[in-house]
């Protein structure tokens, strides 16, 4: 990662919306000064051991990232969506949700399941479409699915899974259970039906939900919003919202944690904007992200402020990283993709006569 | 037995399976309060409460999207979509999602969930309440598709749709929803999925299979009495199950008539009446004695003034089954 320019701290830029009122939503909640020291006014939401913790997460997800796109670049998988210099709108919501709740990526929040468990290995098979993955090879290297982790499977249509968290969160509050519905879409996905459709029903049933958009600060909303945030969106459904800098994960964390809290009560939906840098590898395949926009960078500042050395847990955190990479890589080539017969199991819970007589056609 | 309509048996087939299965909850626009567009959730919410009989917003993109949610919680949602015809706005969520969840996730996200949508023309209801979407949905790998003619048929086929681990469509011709009367079994039953049924057999010497179903059933039936006096015998296969289809039962007849003609209010161009075909020729190609005729609505938009010249009502089935017999 290179120094390009030092990013401009956008929560003192004036609004531009003609509507009163909305002035509060293009603020943006940040808690750790661009030296890494907190706040005067804040307080972390993470002990020490917790930082480290999610610090560490982070690290593995930039590491992993990283060779998923030499994959790409060597042209061993045909599609990789990264999530590079993102790791703090990627890794902190999914560490500040319980176990029992329900998690909805899109394609760029795969290598966040790190932090909910999903081993190397069993990311390493799922990206390479071997026999082995949880997915059996059918779906692009992003499109995770882990019922074990309650990741639900990724839809290939952009903001297709926002209605099913308001959906599952909805079933939870009417069954008064304690669990949570957390949706991530990226990109232009807040303009599709779909999220319209999902915040509505969300708004109007109390469901326990929490969608979480990150939007680029690099992308112009200017020709797909006549609002200068999403989050300002969420008054229109009866939602609050909230816009947090992606570069600190610490306020992601905090603003992620009490959304979830709220769902958990039963007091309904969040809509939470995280604004990020993504860092886009360039054509000869170098990645360009300035070190003011870095959250990892951030999050190292604020550790040495701790007193704790960040380097010694970078070591730590990609220890055995390569190997475990590389051993997997070269079992899912040599264990290949699924048989063919498999290609029309679960269609249907059952294999159908139809199906059985083409499966035959294809032996 | 009681004498029941659709209508009222497809409000006894959800008030046994709601009694049964606390998974069960219906969604839609107007089903709870009002008891749907066409009453067949009436007194389901009084019932069962505002949390399994539930009014939505009007959005069938929104419905089918949160009733995916429910049912990856676990529930066993019945969203209703008012009219076949609306449910355009909720298709991606059918066909990217609900019908490809199962393959997609490895076995591991299922979305069972049984959408009932009223279908078909003859209610002065022009463009947009009066189309039949069927092959649209059959076309789509995952997805089940149910269309009863009858009562009885219609309680058992719904509960065993709801039993059945894949997503259905269940389609309800709504042209015979109060006229199409019968004896209904109280309590449990199923009638199979994937399983058509023989309704009138076919003897002598010119015989003709007529396949049809929903309430085209009835305008077969009806064809098959003209038939009978101008000396063809029909045999007339209610299909039952759209998807997938049981056509084992269509080829036997096949074989023994030699002749078929299919029947459905669909566009004729790629409509299921094709597929039909098409498997016959692959089946019983040997068998037929005359080419397989196809009896349909046509290539346009559902018409409004015009519907019952658009409907492939008994005075067009007929001219083609005598054609068919005499070939």
């Amino acid at each position: 990662m290179q120094d390009a320019s030092s990013g401009e701290d956008e929560s003192t830029k004036p609004s531009t919306s003609k509507l009163a009122g909305f002035h509060a939503k293009t603020s943006m909640v940040r808690l750790l000064g661009d030296d890494g020291r907190m706040s005067a006014e804040g307080t972390s939401p993470l002990d020490v051991d917790a930082t480290c913790a999610l610090y560490k997460e982070m690290v593995r997800v930039r590491a992993l990232d990283l060779r998923f796109v030499e994959l790409q670049r060597a042209d061993e998988i045909p599609y990789y969506a990264s999530a590079l210099g993102e790791e703090g709108a990627t890794v902190a919501p999914v560490v500040a949700m319980a176990a029992d709740d329900a998690f909805f990526p899109g394609p760029r929040e795969a290598l966040a399941s790190l932090a909910r468990g999903v081993t190397v290995p069993e990311l390493v098979h799922h990206v390479m479409g071997s026999a082995r993955s949880t997915t059996k090879g059918r779906v692009l290297p992003t499109h995770l699915s882990s019922r074990a982790h309650n990741i639900v499977s990724v839809s290939g249509v952009a903001g297709a899974q926002l209605p099913h968290a308001t959906g599952f969160g909805w079933a939870a509050r009417s069954k008064k259970a304690p669990r949570v519905a957390l949706a991530v879409v990226s990109g232009g996905a807040f303009v599709t039906g779909d999220f319209h459709n999902a915040l509505n029903f969300a708004g109007v049933t109390k469901a326990n939900v929490v969608f979480v958009c990150r939007i680029d600060r690099e992308t112009s909303l200017d020709t797909i919003s006549a609002t200068e945030t999403v989050a300002e969106k969420a008054e229109a459904y009866g939602l609050p919202s909230v816009r947090v800098d992606g570069r600190d994960a610490l306020a992601v964390f905090r603003e992620v944690s009490s959304a979830l809290a709220i769902a958990r009560k039963g007091e309904g939906a969040t809509l939470v904007e995280i604004v990020t840098a993504r860092a886009m590898p360039a054509d000869d395949g170098t990645i360009t992200l300035p070190e003011a926009a870095c959250p990892l960078v951030l999050l190292e500042h604020h550790l040495t402020s701790l007193g704790v050395s960040p380097e010694a847990l970078r070591a730590e955190a990609e220890a055995g990283i390569e190997t475990l990479f590389r051993t997997a890589l070269a079992e899912a080539r040599r264990v290949g993709p699924p048989s063919r017969a498999s290609l029309f199991e679960d269609v249907y819970a059952d294999v159908p006569l139809h199906l059985r007589a083409q499966a035959e056609d294809l032996r | 037995m009681a004498q029941m309509n659709l209508v009222s048996a497809i409000n006894d087939a959800l008030r046994l399976a709601m009694k049964a299965d606390d998974r069960v909850v219906i969604m839609g626009e107007d089903v709870g309060k009002v008891g749907g567009v066409f009453r067949v959730t009436q007194g389901l919410y009084d019932e069962f409460g505002e949390d399994r009989v539930i009014d939505t917003p009007l959005s069938e993109g929104g419905i089918l999207g949160t009733a995916i949610g429910m049912a990856l919680y676990g529930l066993l949602p019945v969203p209703e979509i008012q009219f076949a015809d609306f449910i355009f706005p909720g298709y991606d969520q059918i066909v990217s999602e609900l019908a490809k969840l199962r393959y997609r996730s490895g076995g591991e996200y299922p979305a069972k969930m049984v959408i009932r949508v009223p279908v078909g023309g003859g209610i002065r209801g022009g463009l947009y309440h009066s189309q039949s979407p069927e092959s649209l949905f059959i076309h789509v790998a995952g997805l089940k598709v149910v269309c009863p003619s009858n009562p009885y048929d219609a309680k058992g086929l719904l509960l065993a749709s709801l039993r059945d681990p894949d997503p259905v469509l269940f389609f309800e011709p709504k042209r015979v929803y109060r006229a199409a009367k019968g004896e209904v079994p109280e309590g449990d039953y199923e009638v199979p999925l994937s399983k058509a049924k023989v309704v009138r057999e076919a003897s002598g010497a010119k015989m003709v299979t007529v396949i049809a179903w929903g309430a085209m059933l009835y305008e077969a039936l009806a064809a098959a009495d003209e038939a009978e006096k101008q000396g063809v015998s029909c045999e007339v296969v209610d299909l039952r199950t759209l998807w997938p289809v049981d056509i084992d039962t269509v080829v036997e007849s096949v074989k023994k008539t030699g002749r078929v003609v299919v029947v459905h209010e669909a566009p004729k161009t790629c409509g299921f009446g094709a597929e039909l075909v098409a498997l016959v020729n692959e089946k019983a190609f040997l068998h037929l004695e005359a080419p397989p005729c196809r009896v349909t609505g046509f290539d346009t938009p559902f018409p409004y003034t015009l519907e019952m010249d658009y409907l492939p009502l008994a005075h067009r089935i007929l001219p083609a089954v005598v054609a068919t017999a005499n070939y």
